[in-house]
Order: C-alpha cells, then sequence, then structure tokens
C-alpha cells in the first residue's frame, strides 16, 4: 500500500500550474481505489471509472462530474464525504493527497490527458428566469376585520411547524395549536386568529392567488383533518380527511378540485374539495409522508403532484387517476420540504441528508445538488428571481443563487429552524424555529428586521396590561404632579425664608447703624466731658502756683 | 454471606427457631440533599435458625430530631417506609423491633432547594423503568413505530436529539408539554402500541412533564456527561435473605451512587429481574416472593448497572439436620468446608464418597482421558494403603495423557487449526508443540498467556504469534480474548451496553484499543506470517465517531504510548490482581472435573450469571495464585476433595441440586475421549491423517482434522472460543452411529478380542467379566453375570454371541458416561 501511495504521489510533480489530468493522475487514483466496483463489468451504480469517456458519461443518477467545479460534481461530494454514500463504502476518507488530485483535476477542467482543453461546461437548465406569474392578477386579498381572540395561549413559544406568506396580500400565516394566527408581513402586527380546534396545524399553504388558505394538521396518534378558508370573508369552506394521526403534508391542486395529505400512515390520499371523497390513494411510500406540493398552473409538463417521505423517497404523480409520473433518486434520509418553482420547470427539494436537490420533472432527472445545511435542511422557498432561501438544523436561514453557490446567510437562529417562507416581492423572509420564533429577514443584506409574536396573550390580559400600562403611566403623573407641587411648596417656603432673612438682615444692619450712631455720639460725649474735665482742671499743674487759698 | 448463615444456625440450636437474633436496616445510611429527594428504608430482621424475614411493616421507626425528614409508608403497598426531608441536619433513625434495636445516620442538606431537572439523570431513567428503550420496543436497532431510543440508554445525547429535534414539533410541545406526544403516548393517554407505561398521575409522568416544561433543556456543556454526576455503583438491599417458601415477601431497595458523593434512591426507578421465577418471584415494584425450595439471584438494573442478591428458598418446616463429619481423613478441606456450608444453608445433605472402583474409572477418564487397564484395577483395588487415591492420582498426572489431555483442552481456547494462507498446517503443528512443551513443563499458566498474548515474530520461529494470525479482526480477537481469558463475553457492548452486566461501548472499544496495532506481514517463507507491533492504529467508537483510548475491562486507561500495547493489557490481565483471569482459570479446571463450573457456562461469567458458591470460586483462585499459577496442585486440589469423590448416588435432599456439587454429575464422554477408549477397549488402533498408527485423538494437533465419530459425538471445531463449542447433547446420529456404524462393531471385529480369548481358552464366563471390566470398570453383578452367560449358551455360535454382548455394553450408558 505505502508503495502504491509512492506512485500514485509522485507523478503529479509537474509544473505545479498544470492543472492534473485524468489518464496521468486520476485514473491510478480510481484504479487503486475505486475501480474494483466502478469498472465495465460490476459497473456499481452505472458508474465505470476506468475511462475518461464513461467517467464524464457519469452514472444512473446522472453526471457525476461537473467540469470546473468541485463542489457541484456528484464524484466531489461522494469521496470528500459532503454527502451519502460516502465512497469509498466502509472505508476511510482517500488520503489528503488524492482528494486535493481529484479537486484539482475537476476544477482544471476534467481533461483526460496533458494539452486537452478543459472540458466545456454543461449549462443547467436553472437559468435566472424572471417569473411571469409572480404577480396574481387583481387587488391583493386581505382576511376582514378578524377576533384577535387567540384559543390557547401556552406557557412559553413552542416549535413552529407550519408557516406561509401569502403571494397575494400582506399577510404571514403562522400555525400553532388549536390556532392559526394571521400577521400582517410588513407592520408585523397580528391581523386574527382562525381557531383550528382539530388540533396542532402541522403545514400551512396559501394558494398562489392568495385567495385560499389551507391548514393541516391534528392531534398526534389520534386524527389528521385539513381545513380551507376563504381569506377574503374568513370562512372555513372545506373540512377534510379522516386520518388516524395528524396530518403532516397536504396541498390543493391548483384547480381547487382536489386536497392531497399525507402522514404516518403512508398513503398519500387525494380527496375531493367538493364532497371530501377519497379519490384515490398513492400506496408506494415506505415511510411517514412528510412533504406533499402541487405543481403551478403554468407547468408545461402538465398537472403533477410530488410527494417525499421519512426515508427519502421522492415520487411524482399525475393527480388526476393517480398514476405515477416517476421516481427522482437521490435523497438519503427524510424529505423535508418540496417546493416547485412558480413556471413548474424545475422542482426544489430538501431533507435531513442537508442536500438541496433541483430536478427537471419532465425529465426525471437530478439538476443540481449541493449541501445546503449539515445536519439536515428543513425547509425551502423559491424567491421570484428564481434563488432560493433554505433553513435547517445549522440554526441558519441561507439566500442561494440559482445554481447553487450561497449568496448570503443570517446570523444563527435561536435554535433549528424549521419553517422559511418569502413575501411575493421576496424582499423579506420569514423564518420559524424550534424554539418558537419566527424572525423576518431583509433578502437584501441578510439582516434581521423585525420578529413576530407566536404566542400573543388573550384579549382580557391585553386589556389587563393595557389597564395596568395606563395605571402605571397615570401613577406616574400623579407622582410628578405631587412632586412639582411638593417642589413649589419648598421653593415658596426658601422664598419666604429668605424675605424674612433679608428683613432680618437689613433690620440688624439698621440696628447696627443706630449703635454705631449711639457709639460715636457717646463717644463724642465722652470726649466733650474729657475736654471739659481738662479744661476745668487747675492751671497751676502746669505753672507751679502758690500753695492754699 | 451463605457461609455465615449456616455458622450462624449451626450454632444457635438453644434458640427459639421464629426468635429474632438480630435486625438490619437498609440502606445503613440515609441522605437526602434537596426538596424532591426521598429515601425508601426496610427492615430485615435474622431468625435463630439462620432464616430473615422483612419486619418493615412491624418495626417502630423514629427519628432523633423529627424535624429533620418525615417517615411514611410507601404508597405501593410494598410495606416499604419512605423518609422525607424537612430540614436540613444530621440525625439518627431508630428502628425497634421485637426487643432488637438498630440506628442508621440520617443527614438532610438542601432540604428546601429544587434543583433544574436533568435530562440524563432524572428524565432517561424513565424510560428504561417504562420498558420504553427495551429492544422489542423502542431500543430496537430500527425503532418501533418510527420512533427510536438507544437500547437500555446506551446514547442519551443521541435520545435526546430524537425526542426534542429529530420531527420537530411532533413529539413535545414546548407550550404545552401534557399534550406532548411523548408525554401522550407513555400515559397510554393516545393510542400507543406499546399502551400505558406510566401512571398519568405518577411522579415518572410528572417529571416529563416538568422537564418540558422547563424548556426541554439538554445538560450543558459540549460533552453533557462531564456535566453531570457520573453513576458508580448500584447497592441493591438486603444483600442476602434465606426465605421460607410460602413465607412473607421480601421488598427490596436500590441506591444509586454517584461520583460527587450524592446517591439516589431508585427503588423505583430500577429493573428487577430473577433467575429462577420458580423459587423466587420478583415483581416490577422489586418485591420478592418465596416460592419453591431453590436458589434464586435477585437483579437490579439502573443505568448501565446490574446488581443482585444472592437469596435462598428453604421448604416450609422442614426439619433437617446438618450431616456431622465422619472424622476420616483426607479431602482438601478448604474447598470441602465451603462446598458443606452453602450446602448446610440450603439444607442439603451431600451423598457419601464413591467406592474405589468408581473413583479409579472417573479419575482415569478425568485425568488422563483412558479407563483404567486391567491390571491398573486390579493393582489399585488389592492395594490396602489408606492414601491410595493420593498416589494413583499422583501416578496418573504423572503421565504424558495427562498432558494430552490439557493440551487439547487449551487448544480449544487458542482455536488452534490450520486455516486457509492464513495459517498452514506446519505453522498449526509447530503451535500445537509450543503449547505442549509448556503444559509438560507445567508452566505457570499466566507466564504462558502472557508470552502469547505478547508474541511477536514469525508463525514458525515464534509460533505463539499464531494466536493471532487466526483470528485478525481486531473486534474479533477482542471478544475472543475477553472469553477465552477472562470468561466474559463481551460481544454485546460492540453495539450497545451490555444489558446484562457491567460492560459499556466505552469498555469495549476501550479493550480493543488494545489490539489496534498489531501488524503483519509475510515472512520469508510464503507459508509464515511476521506478526509485529505497528505502533499506530485505532479504533473509534461508533457513538462518538473518535479514537477510544486504551482502557482495562472495568480498569483503568494505562499510559501505552512507546510500548506495544498487548505488553499493557497481557500484564494487566495476568496479573494476580486481575480480578478475572484467575477466577476463570480455576472455573474452568473445576468445570472439567465436574461437569459443571462454578460460574456456568464457564466462559459466561457476568454479573446476571453469578457463582453458585462465590466463596469457593475466590478462595480457589487466591490459592491458585498464591502458588505461582501452579496448575498441577489446583488439579490435586480439586481431585483429592472429598468433593469430587461424591458417589453419584442421591438422596431425597439432593435430589434437585444439580449448581452446588452435592453428589457426583453423571457426564458424557467428550469425543476425542470417547474415541480413545472405545479403542482401548477394543484393543484396536486409529489413523489420524499427519498422525502414526495408534495415535489417540486427543492428541491431533489441527483442529481441522476430524472424522466422523469425532464429528457426530460434538468435537469442538475450534473455529469459535466458546466452551460450548464441544457439543455435549445427545443425537440420534450419535446413538445410530454406535448401534449400526463402524464405530463399535467393526472394531470389535478388528480387535478380534473374544477370538483371542476363547483360542487362549478362556471360558465364556471369564470373557464376559472382562468385558465388563473393561467397560464398566467393574465385575458384572451376579444377575448381570448369569443373564448374560445364559443368553452365550443358548447361542449357537459362542463367539458370535460374546462379541453381541460386548456391542451391548459398548452401546450402554453406563460406558459412555462418566460417573
Amino acid at each position: 500500500m505505502p508503495v502504491l501511495l509512492g506512485t500514485v504521489a509522485s507523478l503529479p510533480a509537474r509544473a505545479a500550474d498544470m492543472p492534473p489530468t485524468f489518464n496521468d493522475n486520476v485514473l491510478p487514483i480510481f484504479r487503486e481505489k475505486c475501480c474494483s466496483c466502478h469498472n465495465p463489468d460490476k459497473k456499481k451504480g452505472g458508474l465505470d471509472l476506468t475511462s475518461h469517456g464513461q467517467a464524464m458519461a457519469g452514472g444512473s443518477s446522472g453526471e457525476v462530474i461537473a467540469a470546473g467545479d468541485a463542489d457541484s460534481s456528484h464524484l466531489w461530494q461522494l469521496v470528500s464525504h459532503a454527502s451519502e454514500p460516502k465512497m469509498p463504502p466502509e472505508s476511510d476518507k482517500l488520503p489528503a493527497d488524492m482528494l486535493d488530485t481529484i479537486r484539482r483535476w475537476i476544477v482544471g477542467g476534467a481533461i483526460e490527458r496533458s494539452g486537452d482543453a478543459p472540458v466545456a461546461r454543461k449549462t443547467t437548465a436553472i437559468a435566472l428566469a424572471a417569473d411571469a406569474a409572480a404577480v396574481p392578477e387583481g387587488p391583493p386579498v386581505m382576511p376582514p376585520r378578524l377576533s384577535l381572540e387567540v384559543v390557547t395561549e401556552a406557557a412559553r413559544p413552542t416549535t413552529i411547524t407550519a408557516l406561509d406568506v401569502s403571494p397575494h396580500g400582506e399577510v404571514v400565516a403562522v400555525g400553532g395549536r388549536r390556532q392559526l394566527l394571521l400577521h400582517h408581513t410588513a407592520s408585523l402586527e397580528l391581523l386574527g386568529v382562525l381557531p383550528f380546534p382539530e388540533g396542532v396545524v402541522k403545514t400551512v399553504r396559501f394558494t398562489r392567488n392568495g385567495r385560499l388558505l389551507l391548514a393541516g394538521g391534528g392531534e398526534a396518534a389520534t386524527s389528521g383533518r385539513v381545513v380551507v378558508w376563504d381569506v377574503a370573508q374568513a370562512a372555513r369552506i372545506a373540512e377534510l380527511g379522516e386520518e388516524y394521526d395528524e396530518v403532516l403534508a397536504a396541498d390543493l391542486s391548483p384547480d381547487q378540485r382536489l386536497v392531497a395529505l399525507g402522514g404516518p400512515a403512508r398513503v398519500v390520499r387525494l380527496l375531493t374539495t367538493a364532497d371530501g371523497k377519497v379519490e384515490s390513494e398513492l400506496r408506494k411510500h415506505t415511510d411517514w409522508v412528510t412533504a406533499v406540493d402541487f405543481s403551478p398552473p403554468a407547468s408545461a409538463h402538465g398537472e403533477l403532484l410530488a410527494t417525499g417521505d421519512r426515508a427519502g423517497n421522492l415520487f411524482l404523480w399525475e393527480p388526476r387517476g393517480g398514476r405515477e409520473h416517476g421516481t427522482l433518486t437521490g435523497h438519503t434520509l427524510a424529505i423535508t420540504a418540496i417546493a416547485w418553482r412558480r413556471d413548474g420547470a424545475v422542482l426544489a427539494t430538501v431533507s435531513e441528508d442537508g442536500s438541496l436537490r433541483l430536478w427537471d420533472p419532465k425529465e426525471l432527472k437530478q439538476l443540481k445538488t449541493w449541501q445546503a445545511h449539515p445536519g439536515g435542511a428543513e425547509s425551502v422557498a423559491w424567491l421570484p428571481d428564481g434563488r432560493l432561501v433554505t433553513t435547517g438544523r445549522d440554526r441558519r436561514v441561507k439566500f442561494w443563487k440559482a445554481d447553487g453557490p450561497l449568496e448570503r446567510e443570517t446570523q444563527p437562529l435561536a435554535d433549528i429552524g424549521t419553517r422559511v417562507a418569502a413575501t411575493t416581492d421576496g424582499a423579506r423572509v420569514f423564518a420559524g424555529d424550534w424554539s418558537g420564533a419566527v424572525t423576518v429577514f431583509n433578502t437584501a443584506d441578510a439582516t434581521q428586521t423585525g420578529t413576530l409574536d407566536t404566542n400573543p396573550p388573550p384579549l382580557a390580559k391585553r386589556l389587563e396590561l393595557a389597564e395596568k400600562q395606563l395605571a402605571d403611566a397615570s401613577a406616574v403623573g400623579q407622582t410628578a404632579a405631587e412632586k412639582a407641587k411638593a417642589a413649589a411648596d419648598a421653593m415658596q417656603l426658601a422664598e419666604s425664608q429668605v424675605t424674612a432673612a433679608r428683613k432680618a438682615l437689613e433690620e440688624a444692619e439698621s440696628q447696627a447703624a443706630d449703635a454705631k450712631k449711639l457709639e460715636d455720639e457717646r463717644a463724642e460725649h465722652v470726649k466733650r466731658w474729657q475736654a471739659e474735665l481738662e479744661f476745668s482742671r487747675p492751671k497751676a499743674l502746669a505753672v507751679p502756683a502758690p500753695r492754699g487759698p | 454471606m451463605p457461609f455465615v448463615v449456616a455458622i450462624l444456625w449451626l450454632f444457635a440450636g438453644a434458640l427459639r427457631a421464629d426468635e429474632p437474633v438480630s435486625i438490619e436496616v437498609y440502606p445503613p445510611a440515609v441522605r437526602l440533599d434537596s426538596a424532591r429527594d426521598s429515601q425508601q428504608v426496610i427492615v430485615q430482621a435474622r431468625l435463630a435458625d439462620g432464616r430473615t424475614v422483612d419486619v418493615t411493616g412491624l418495626a417502630g421507626m423514629t427519628i432523633s430530631d423529627p424535624k429533620l425528614a418525615s417517615v411514611e409508608m410507601a404508597g405501593d403497598r410494598s410495606g416499604r417506609r419512605i423518609l422525607k426531608p424537612l430540614s436540613d441536619g444530621d440525625g439518627l433513625i431508630r428502628v425497634t423491633h421485637a426487643g432488637q434495636e438498630r440506628a442508621i445516620p440520617l443527614r438532610v442538606v438542601s432540604a428546601t432547594s429544587n434543583p433544574p431537572l436533568s435530562f440524563r439523570l432524572d428524565v432517561m431513567p424513565v424510560f428504561a423503568r417504562g420498558g420504553c428503550n427495551m429492544g422489542s420496543c423502542h431500543g430496537a436497532a430500527r425503532g418501533k413505530d418510527g420512533f427510536r431510543l438507544s437500547l437500555f440508554g446506551f446514547d442519551p445525547a443521541g435520545d435526546y436529539h430524537r425526542i426534542t429535534r429529530e420531527l420537530p414539533g411532533r413529539r413535545i410541545d414546548l407550550g404545552h408539554p401534557r399534550a406532548s406526544l411523548l408525554w401522550l403516548k407513555a400515559t397510554g393517554s393516545v393510542s400507543h402500541t406499546g399502551g400505558k407505561r406510566l401512571p398519568a398521575d405518577g411522579d415518572l409522568a410528572s417529571r416529563i412533564e416538568q422537564w418540558i416544561t422547563a424548556g426541554a433543556p439538554d445538560d450543558p456543556g459540549t460533552d453533557p456527561m462531564q456535566s453531570i454526576p457520573a453513576l458508580q455503583s448500584l447497592d441493591l438491599y438486603p444483600p442476602a435473605a434465606l426465605l421460607e417458601s410460602g413465607g412473607p415477601a421480601q421488598p427490596f431497595v436500590a441506591v444509586a451512587r454517584f461520583s460527587d458523593g450524592t446517591d439516589r434512591d431508585v427503588t423505583d426507578l430500577a429493573w428487577y429481574g430473577s433467575n429462577n421465577e420458580p423459587a423466587a418471584k420478583v415483581t416490577p415494584t422489586g418485591v420478592v416472593s418465596p416460592e419453591s425450595r431453590g436458589e434464586a439471584f435477585v437483579m437490579a438494573r439502573y443505568d448501565t448497572i446490574t446488581t443482585g442478591t444472592p437469596l435462598i428458598v428453604i421448604p416450609k418446616d422442614l426439619a433437617f439436620t446438618p450431616p456431622v463429619s465422619d472424622g476420616q481423613p483426607g479431602g482438601t478441606p478448604w474447598i470441602d468446608d465451603l462446598v458443606d456450608a452453602k450446602l448446610a444453608s440450603l439444607r442439603i445433605t451431600p451423598s457419601g464418597i464413591c467406592d474405589d472402583e468408581t473413583f479409579l474409572r472417573r479419575a482415569t477418564l478425568d485425568l488422563v482421558g483412558l479407563v483404567p487397564t486391567l491390571e491398573e484395577r486390579a493393582a489399585f483395588l488389592s492395594d490396602p494403603s489408606p492414601d491410595k487415591r493420593t498416589r494413583v492420582v499422583e501416578q496418573l498426572m504423572n503421565r504424558k495423557e495427562f498432558v494430552e489431555l490439557w493440551v487439547m483442552k487449551w487448544s480449544e481456547l487458542l482455536q488452534i487449526r490450520s486455516q486457509g494462507n492464513d495459517v498452514s498446517p506446519k505453522a498449526a503443528i509447530l503451535y500445537h508443540q509450543w503449547l505442549d512443551r509448556r503444559i509438560a513443563a507445567n508452566e505457570p499458566i499466566d507466564r504462558m498467556v502472557r508470552d502469547l498474548l505478547t508474541a511477536s515474530g514469525g508463525t514458525f520461529a515464534n509460533p505463539a504469534s499464531n494466536y493471532f494470525q487466526l483470528e485478525r479482526n481486531t473486534l474479533k480477537l477482542t471478544e475472543n480474548v475477553a472469553q477465552a481469558f477472562l470468561g466474559m463475553r463481551i460481544q454485546c457492548a460492540q453495539c450497545h451496553n451490555h444489558p446484562f452486566d457491567r460492560w459499556t461501548m466505552d469498555d469495549y472499544y476501550g479493550f480493543a484499543a488494545f489490539f489496534s496495532q498489531i501488524g503483519r506481514k509475510r515472512g520469508g517463507d510464503p507459508r509464515e506470517t511476521i506478526v509485529f507491533d505497528a505502533g499506530s492504529g485505532e479504533v473509534n467508537h461508533p457513538i462518538t465517531g473518535k479514537p477510544a483510548p486504551p482502557k482495562f475491562l472495568g480498569g483503568e486507561r494505562p499510559a501505552v504510548s512507546d510500548r506495544d500495547r498487548r505488553e499493557a493489557v497481557a500484564a494487566w490481565i495476568t496479573s494476580a490482581d486481575n480480578p478475572f483471569f484467575g477466577r476463570h482459570i480455576v472455573n474452568m479446571t473445576w468445570g472439567h472435573f465436574f461437569g459443571r463450573g462454578i460460574v456456568h457456562e464457564p466462559d459466561d461469567a457476568r454479573v446476571s450469571n453469578p457463582p453458585s458458591n462465590p466463596a469457593l470460586l475466590t478462595e480457589l483462585s487466591r490459592r491458585f495464585t498464591e502458588t505461582g499459577w501452579d496448575f498441577r496442585s489446583l488439579v490435586r486440589a480439586i481431585v483429592m476433595s472429598r468433593t469430587y469423590q461424591r458417589s453419584s448416588d442421591w438422596n431425597e435432599s439432593n435430589r434437585s441440586d444439580s449448581v452446588n456439587f452435592s453428589h457426583a454429575g453423571v457426564r458424557r464422554v467428550r469425543a476425542e475421549v470417547l474415541l480413545d477408549v472405545l479403542v482401548e477397549v477394543t484393543d484396536t488402533k486409529n489413523k489420524f491423517p499427519g498422525l502414526p498408527l495408534g495415535s489417540r485423538a486427543v492428541q491431533v494437533a489441527d483442529g481441522r482434522t476430524t472424522n466422523y465419530f469425532l464429528t457426530t459425538f460434538g468435537r469442538a471445531t475450534r473455529e469459535d472460543v466458546c466452551t460450548c463449542a464441544v457439543r455435549m447433547d445427545p443425537s440420534l446420529s450419535q446413538a445410530l452411529h454406535l448401534l449400526n456404524g463402524d464405530a463399535a462393531n467393526d472394531r470389535i471385529r478388528q480387535g478380534r478380542l473374544v477370538e483371542r480369548r476363547l483360542t487362549a481358552g478362556g471360558t465364556p464366563t471369564a470373557v464376559i467379566d472382562e468385558l465388563f471390566v473393561r467397560c464398566y470398570g467393574r465385575m458384572p453383578t451376579e444377575r448381570e453375570r448369569l443373564e448374560t452367560l445364559v443368553t452365550v449358551l443358548d447361542a449357537p455360535d459362542k463367539r458370535q454371541a460374546l462379541e453381541d454382548v460386548f456391542w451391548a455394553l459398548l452401546n450402554s450408558p453406563e460406558f459412555i458416561f462418566n460417573h
């Protein structure tokens, strides 16, 4: 083994700027590590790595090498252990120098032999398509004035399991236990509460025209239901489903004829909205159904339904008749969310395997995949210009360019991100997390601009609070007034004291002046009488004079 | 403890049987250290005849300072008392019953504080108690109904993740704890395949609710296991009990002790089991009821620790007089006294000493794998000296067959066999010779095993290094070392903490780390491999994904840098202080002579499979290591004990005993010895590949060499280190092979023994007598001789008839069993 390593390592000792070639540098690595399975005879996974042509042709899940872009190359994802199944299986990662050679080979254009031109990169179908159907016709749909009284108040916010923004109206809906909260997307104020006595809301969707709102959920291990409201009337127009466990995923067909729902029963049921009858049952999932999504009406391929389960299975169906359209193979762990691009040409899925995958529903081909959230991606939404926003277990909300590169990401959420939804214009994004917070971010710079109150108190409590605040305010006013009065009183007192003192001073001064005057007078008297005395004294004393008379 | 009980019993004749002679209060000290702490207490009385009775309900219990704690009856009607804290301070719990008095210390600290609940310390135990993480429920490798917990909770971090975050919003509801699916399912409030596991209004369900109310927090720190006190031991009280069948139940109390000096009453959290339900039935709440006569080991498991209490149930109002010594010299007193003490506590009278013929056959089979020859038998029987058994044992132990027998036993432990390209037949034979030289020289066992486990160099130059060629997988090698030299099966802990023993995955991978740096390369001869210390290589712990540092089983982590890790582990294994090695070797040896170890199976020592006589095993091990691991003196002590020399005839009191050595066991002779004996008594010769004509099956070096007879009678293939690879169970093919196959018939004809005797003028009577002596080691009884003779005399062909007699004897149980 060390001997072999030596030969492999010695080959790339060429001009450092020359990219490695398949024949000289990469094939020896493949021969040593990969070709016992990926050879023309065994061809595990449909992949043969023994020649440049075969390697570039890829395997049964599509091409494995995207020349010039290692991170988008399936082969690189697997050998670098960024994605499952790790390659080589049941073994340690390839040594760092081998990985480096493979990476540099891909980045350098995946050339076959020295002197070759880099392999032309295939252009993906995921161009930044401006979304023609972005703004539905007619005025925005807003709910009427609604009761703001909550059905339940929790001791603390609870994990956000359902969140959606109306595509045509300034409303964001947040599911909870026994209720659905509607907030204004701009002011973030609570617009109203739609009761959901059926249980916990596990999924919520606005129709693309913003007119209808669907919520699915129920009581775990007991019952599952789907309810549809007319948003403008805030009226229930359909109540469907008789599940024995909660509905985990549901969607309304674009023609509003069908509701698709799924959950722990491993069955996707298609119910007619008209009478709630089961039209068809899709029994191909091997684990809990975790995501269902109808394609938008504009889709060129006709109406399709995408469904995913906890085992990572992803299927496409023709809703009418329930015929299978195809299987999308790639995810290795639970599908957590499915989102059709609004033109229906691309389907985005995220999974607990951490990856985001883009699919061509017509060709049943994977167009693109990348690791979005290590540990698990939980939710995905399209922005109108064809970019994507996701959240997941790394607690970040991430914005992606249409073909993969990370554009920007937010500061971490309080806990793992569970749901994400964008406004119609794509300017703002709402992200729900495990701790029960919904945080609002600006798409332009990924900064946080606000939060939704996901656990608003009952009205009585709000009133009580307001009254208390008022009382507090008036109490403060009263205190201030009292203080002012006391201060004025004190000032008055002080002023009177000053006056009195001044008067006392004047009196004292005049007394002092009087006293001085008197003193002067008395002094004059003394002087006078001294003078008198002096004067009256016999002069003999000065001139000796005869004694006796 | 049974020993003490027996002595008490022996000298308590003057007292009335039902009079308590002492009372004990368990646990021996009570510490309460938070507002929600509590401790259950039991009182056990010891009666004059050695029996024990639970008197918790009858005893008076007061606290020296009533302000410290309250005393109530426990809510579960088990009869236990429960102490709950009132205020801080130290005091005494005074207990009185029938004139006896006991006081135990009580300490109350932080009586008013209510610290936050810990996921690992407070919540995880609920899943174990509720049975949620059992192998048949969510503890299964793939979980149950979409929800998985680690088996018996070996992966708390993973369990925390799965409960709180695997499916966000599904299993717990932070805002509405009682609406959390976890709580609803556990309490059976919604449909649950496992039904109701916890009462909705009970303490355990309330713990889950409180923990979710607090936000379902994980234990703090990047490695939460470091932030919480580690469980160090589990004490189960009472430590022993001798109950009367149908008498009052005995409630148990379990106390878990932690690294920070605190303890917890886990009586209501532990799992309880009994290894003998017909004798002692234990309820899920830890109350044992004595049913029928027998011994039971009552176990409690909490977290990773299983611990147990030995318990004896004796018949009600049994009249029993312990046997008085016959005053005869001999035996091995330190063995016999310990065996007899145990039997006395069980109220069992052992069988007497067997006669000389039985002893000679038994000892010859056990010591040299043969039956006594006619001459040996005659010489022994005619020897009048009182110490002739001692001398014959000495003679047998000096024979080369004694060495060969034990070389075979060790070859099984070391799995000596050729194996494809890894071990050539030449290497296997050299390996066998290496072993043979060591055993022949009576080399101390510890040195032999140490040399084996540290062997480096070529498999030809130093044949002991074949040990590392025969098993090249690190984990399998680790398991083999533990099983062959420590008598423990640690396989379970590869994937999860051992449910019925102390071994965790940390122990398993820490032990495997000692064997992770063994290097192997081709030698000059292509058949030879050179084993060396590679100095690098690690075993990754599957949960952390990081290399496990080397750690002795249940012991410390030694410094191993700059030396062969095997030296460290070999020194530890073969140290006289090693708690497993000496016990395992003596137990294995004991098992050879009794057909059953003191621990049975001999290589399955674990907490939940305790020795039938712990004191005996400890004493054997102590003496063995003190004598410098002298194997022959160990064998001498065992074979010369009265216990070994007991008759296989049973009496009423010991008829059902099979584990306490109150009578000799009747044991099928193992395959190799049976074949050798068959050859010996028929005067024939065997041929094995690579060995000269006339070699014995016991001498076969390569485990791959076998024949139909040996395979049929359960010879170990040496592909598995387990002692169970030597199969002793009867089968139809064994019976058919002896009856119809070439084993008996062809050998009788080849040996022509009968023909030779008749030609030499032997009478049918003399031939019959010789056949009996050859096969059974005894003369026929009058009736046997007469009936056999009549058959022979009636037959037209005397030779044929006598050979039929021979055939019948070889097919009889008395021949194929050692008794």
